[in-house]
């Protein structure tokens, strides 16, 4: 448990802190088009299971 | 998730741990190079988090951390750069954004054969591993699969070169944003696969 807080802890700062450092970067062209490219491509194969998710009759 | 696993996950805050350890090691002399050796640390650190998270992601999907069981499992369903296309850009864009020349100089010294072997021995590797996890590895019809693993190495490799090259004049500040989203992703790519497997 007190391992899992740690992780949890030190994740949150290594994951927070820099996100808020590079902020004033997020505007910029570049990072948008970054960011929807990830975004799609983290979407795509999730909307195609969806789309072929096996019929229930429950 | 499995033990393995469970093991990635913890592994994580160990990456930019090590990453800054090794930086702090080579900075002998202080002063302004030590400020570009911590730059560099945190980059790599944002970098092999993703590179982490990525291949936590393909291990959850396959369900096995034996690179030969996830050549398999590409065999019988589909490669793993359709099925974790997400997992499979996030990989090569950290290798991209990683091989950055300011941080190369800071930490390897200036460009020459000694910097050339050192990244080339990371690189290949790399590019090896992601050839095994994302396009199949040995996998392939007629040519033996040392040939296709070597095949599709250079595949991953000439991609890399090409992208390095495409975002060379990236500035650091992009260039950070774009490796902490993409660890981001890659963190909640991990999470979804995980959720998804665990069901």
């Amino acid at each position: 448990m007190l391992l899992l807080v740690a992780l949890a802890a030190a994740l949150g700062i290594v994951l927070l802190l820099p996100p808020l450092m590079v902020a004033r970067y997020l505007a910029g062209r570049a990072v948008i088009g970054f960011l929807l490219v990830y975004i799609a491509l983290l979407a795509a194969p999730l909307f195609y299971a969806w789309r072929t998710r096996p019929f229930r009759d429950s | 998730m499995n033990g393995y696993q469970f093991g990635l996950l913890l592994a994580a805050p160990g990456v930019p741990a090590l990453a800054l350890v090794m930086a702090l090691a080579s900075a002998w002399q202080r002063g302004e190079r030590l400020a570009a050796r911590l730059r560099a640390a945190a980059l790599w650190a944002v970098c092999g988090l993703a590179i982490i998270a990525s291949g936590a992601a393909i291990t959850g999907t396959a369900e096995t951390m034996n690179l030969g069981n996830v050549v398999l499992a590409q065999e019988n369903t589909r490669l793993y750069a359709l099925l974790q296309p997400a997992a499979a850009a996030v990989y090569l864009m950290a290798l991209v954004l990683a091989s950055e020349d300011a941080a190369l100089d800071a930490v390897l010294g200036p460009a020459g054969p000694a910097r050339v072997t050192g990244v080339l021995l990371i690189a290949v590797p790399a590019c090896g591993l992601g050839a095994v996890l994302f396009l199949g590895g040995t996998a392939g019809p007629l040519l033996p699969g040392a040939v296709w693993l070597a095949l599709k190495s250079g595949v991953v490799f000439g991609l890399l070169f090409l992208v390095r090259r495409r975002f060379a004049s990236l500035g650091g500040g992009p260039r950070f944003a774009i490796a902490w989203i993409a660890c981001l992703v890659a963190l909640l790519n991990l999470a979804i696969t995980a959720l998804r497997a665990a069901r």
